[in-house]
């Protein structure tokens, strides 16, 4: 570029829109690597949550129902409620609009292929070059600023990255706990069962041959609460067991318990106090405000 | 076991979050602040401050003729006022516009000025000491000056008045001539020439004789107004003779209250009257003094550049060279004043601030005082060299263009105060440019500044000068005024420039500031993040450890239970209460075992 480009500011407005394209360049990628970074995380917490739903899933068959069925007999056991679903992450899309915007203001603020001759001739070549350099002394002073911006997302992203590994944590947790929890109830509570039908016809059975009745149809409508303390006591002591673990199944069938605690950001009350804070911020920094005018006035 | 669960987890998160934004926008809010800052302080250049400041220290220079000194009283009061060994701001370099205010002296109150003035009185000699009969000279001139005239113009006219000249027939020695009634006058008199004899030998001399009777100093009067124009002198308030020093206004009015003077049989008046120099009213027209006025402007112009050829240059520089000696003592007071009174100032506050002073304490810290005192007034000799020679390029440059614009008259003694002005100034550049700690753009924007502010004084001393020919102000009242403008004009020049910002100087200054605050705050930043994320994630380690090993617990108890004798319920609460199930289990067994019967 010749002295004419110089004089005008070409020169400097190509190598201060050179600079800001570097930084777009090299914020595009961290921000591009972050992105992938939680997008892998968030595939991770998919996998697992699969796995969830279909234990989950798989468990009304498995579990509930024929606890279901068992525990009838008993008492008045209310229905497990449909099933519902833990819900998967959906993959974070790159942030597009602070580099559209940055695009943008790249393209305005780049004069320094615009020709000036013609402008030059109408309104001097000294007032261009003046508008000129002031037009490039304020693009220089703002690109700390367009950087700041840059950071702030970089920050957020990486919070973002921190909170989804605790998240992904916890998920391994609750799989965790849901999976013995219907594993034992498959291995320590389902085997019991016809057992314990068994023990109660018998004793129905015996009872009608006692009792002189008629042997027909077997009832099993047994109130479990008589055998409280009594010589069979460890039958009651099964059922309600039985009965508990049926619950809990259930509610780990028809409430999706993982993704309902990571949503509880904040209560009313937590709300309030980010509000508050919010507001209290905005009243300092505009008190430093107005203390800085009186200072430099 | 304790009573942990996944809700303190996921607050622990919560309040993560909360913190990671609140120290990421208290930062931004910062950073935006703090840019602001920076952006709007540089442009605060307090004018008030400023004009304030150097009218002080101008007042100072004027009224008690401090110039030699080049150190100003605010420069002075700054300085004590704010000085540490540490930060020991020394305003002397970067003092270009006030060297600029002292280019021209108090005419009034300053010695130099007084000392030249006197010496050019002095060394005033009669130009003419032939009689007037036997000087060869002034006959052939008028000759000469009467005969192109008339050959120009075909007749005779009254260079005042434009009236024609008439003649009259005269008989002498028989012979019968023609006498015109105008005379060839010598516009600056021959009676009341002087020249200045320590600047101009003989044959200077000798071309001011000539000059005095040629065409440039020579008018066309009627006789009556040649004659009682006479050898008009000019004087003083204090009765002494400056014809020689007179404005061409000063002349002119001289001469005008010579023709405008009553005379016993009033004939003069009617002949002037007649003649067109007067008016009705016996006041000497407007049109007549203008034409008067400029006659003698450009006779006195003419006569200053005769002089300037001929000027024995060695003896101005001779006499500049020995008033800059003289002044050498108050420029080395000045600069130890400016070295060695801030820190004794300083080490004396030092002193009376220390509390159980004996007299022995106190000899032994005074030495020692003195001591560093010493150092640092030895530390800066370099810088006090350095001061006293610019002072004496200063003052020797000052002093040769005063004595020139001493001996000069009119329009060349105007021409020559802005040479005076320009070269000091060049000087001051030059100074600027042979700076080795300036960059170029800082040099640059330092002549900028230099040249913006002598262009403003000109300017107006220029303005000065047309008021006080227009509105006639005392020179008492001249003098304030012009400083007060001087400064004002200046400082508002040094701010527009300022703002400007030609070479980026200042914009470079912001840049640098900036991205220098920007990569602190950024580093702080990520150092504070850095710390959230480190705690974070120490906490919810431990939090899942205490959670796993609970959760471990209930299973190593579940799995080890009987059923058929033990209770679940318990461990079956503790997994309710960690997931936050909200299961009321003894509500469900109830309703379980309620039969309708």
């Amino acid at each position: 570029m010749g002295f004419f480009d110089k004089f005008m500011g070409r020169t400097r407005n190509e190598s201060l829109i050179s600079e800001l394209e570097d930084l777009r360049e090299s914020y595009n990628e961290e921000v591009a690597e972050l992105v992938q970074l939680i997008n892998r995380l968030y595939e991770e917490y998919n996998l697992r949550i699969e796995e969830v739903n279909d234990l989950r899933m798989n468990s009304w068959q498995a579990q509930i129902e024929p606890m279901q069925l068992f525990l009838s007999s008993f008492g008045n056991v209310k229905s497990s409620g449909e099933y519902a679903e833990e819900e998967m992450k959906l993959m974070m899309k790159r942030p597009k609009s602070e580099f559209e915007q940055l695009d943008q203001y790249i393209v305005d603020k780049d004069f320094s292929d615009k020709g000036m001759f013609l402008e030059s001739l109408v309104k001097t070549p000294f007032y261009v070059a003046w508008r000129n350099k002031k037009a490039n002394d304020k693009l220089e002073l703002e690109i700390p600023k367009i950087q700041l911006q840059f950071e702030e997302l970089l920050h957020r992203l990486r919070m973002k990255k921190e909170v989804t590994e605790l998240e992904l944590e916890l998920c391994s947790l609750y799989m965790d706990t849901v999976r013995f929890i219907l594993t034992f109830i498959r291995e320590r509570i389902i085997p019991e069962l016809t057992l314990i039908i068994a023990f109660f016809e018998a004793e129905s059975l015996k009872h009608m041959v006692i009792a002189g009745q008629a042997l027909g149809e077997v009832q099993y409508d047994y109130d479990i609460q008589l055998l409280q303390d009594t010589m069979y006591h460890k039958h009651y002591q099964f059922v309600r067991n039985a009965f508990f673990f049926y619950v809990i199944s259930c509610k780990f069938y028809n409430t999706p318990v993982l993704t309902r605690l990571l949503e509880h950001t904040s209560d009313e009350e937590d709300l309030q106090e980010l509000e508050d804070y919010q507001t209290l911020l905005e009243e300092q920094s505009k008190q430093l405000e107005q203390h800085m005018l009186l200072k430099s006035s | 076991m304790s009573q942990l669960s996944v809700t303190e987890l996921i607050e622990r998160r919560d309040q993560y979050v909360k913190d990671y934004e609140h120290t990421v926008m208290t930062a931004v809010k910062q950073i935006n602040m703090k840019h602001h800052a920076i952006l709007n302080q540089s442009l605060g250049i307090r004018l008030g401050e400023s004009i304030a400041k150097d009218l002080s220290g101008e007042i100072v220079r004027h009224y008690f003729d401090t110039s030699d000194y080049y150190i100003t009283a605010d420069q002075m009061y700054h300085r004590i006022k704010h000085f540490t060994y540490e930060q020991d701001h020394d305003v002397l370099k970067d003092s270009h516009v006030k060297e600029l205010y002292n280019i021209n002296d108090s005419e009034l109150h300053s010695a130099t000025q007084h000392e030249l003035k006197r010496l050019n009185d002095k060394s005033q000699r009669k130009l003419f000491t032939q009689d007037r009969e036997k000087d060869q000279l002034d006959k052939r001139g008028k000759q000469q000056y009467r005969d192109s005239k008339q050959a120009a113009e075909g007749k005779l006219v009254d260079e005042l008045t434009g009236y024609e000249g008439s003649h009259t027939t005269v008989v002498r020695n028989g012979k019968e001539i023609l006498v015109s009634d105008l005379h060839a006058d010598h516009i600056q008199s021959r009676e009341a020439a002087t020249y200045n004899a320590r600047y101009l030998s003989e044959p200077g001399a000798e071309s001011m004789r000539q000059f005095y009777n040629s065409s440039d100093n020579f008018q066309m009067l009627h006789a009556s107004a040649n004659t009682s124009k006479g050898d008009v002198r000019v004087y003083d308030n204090r009765g002494q003779d400056i014809t020689h020093r007179a404005t061409p206004k000063q002349l002119s009015d001289a001469i005008i209250s010579q023709w405008e003077k009553e005379t016993a049989s009033g004939d003069k008046q009617q002949t002037l009257k007649d003649k067109g120099y007067l008016d009705e009213s016996g006041k000497v027209k407007d049109s007549v003094r203008k034409e008067l006025e400029h006659n003698i402007r450009h006779s006195q112009n003419k006569e200053s550049v005769t002089m300037l050829k001929h000027t024995q240059y060695g003896n101005v520089a001779k006499d500049a060279l020995s008033t800059t000696a003289r002044s050498i003592p108050k420029m080395l007071a000045g600069q130890l004043l400016y070295y060695a009174v801030p820190p004794i100032t300083y080490e004396v506050k030092q002193l009376a601030q220390k509390k159980q002073m004996t007299l022995d304490r106190f000899l032994s810290k005074l030495k020692a005082a003195a001591g560093r005192v010493t150092a640092y007034v030895m530390k800066n000799m370099r810088s006090i060299f350095q001061h006293i020679r610019s002072s004496m390029i200063g003052k020797f440059l000052k002093s040769f263009f005063d004595i020139l614009i001493g001996l000069v008259k009119a329009t060349v003694k105007r021409l020559l105060k802005l040479v005076k002005s320009l070269v000091m100034s060049l000087v001051s550049c030059v100074k600027v440019l042979g700076d080795k700690h300036a960059t170029a753009a800082q040099k640059a924007d330092s002549i900028v500044k230099i040249l913006g502010a002598t262009i403003t004084t000109i300017v107006i001393e220029l303005l000065m000068e047309y008021a006080e020919k227009q509105f006639g102000l005392p020179n008492w009242l001249m003098e304030p005024l012009q400083i007060i403008l001087t400064i004002i004009a200046a400082n508002v020049v040094m701010l527009v420039l300022e703002k400007a910002d030609l070479f980026n100087v200042k914009h470079g200054l912001l840049v640098a500031n900036i991205r220098r605050m920007f990569e602190e705050e950024r580093e702080k930043l990520q150092a504070a993040t850095q710390q959230l994320n480190q705690q974070f994630r120490a906490d919810t380690q431990q939090l899942l450890q205490v959670l796993r090993a609970d959760i471990d617990g209930i299973k190593d108890r579940m799995n080890a239970m009987d059923l058929y004798t033990e209770d679940a319920l318990p461990e079956l609460e503790r997994l309710n209460h960690i997931y936050k199930l909200d299961i009321d289990f003894h509500q469900e067994w109830r309703n379980y075992v309620i039969r309708s019967v």
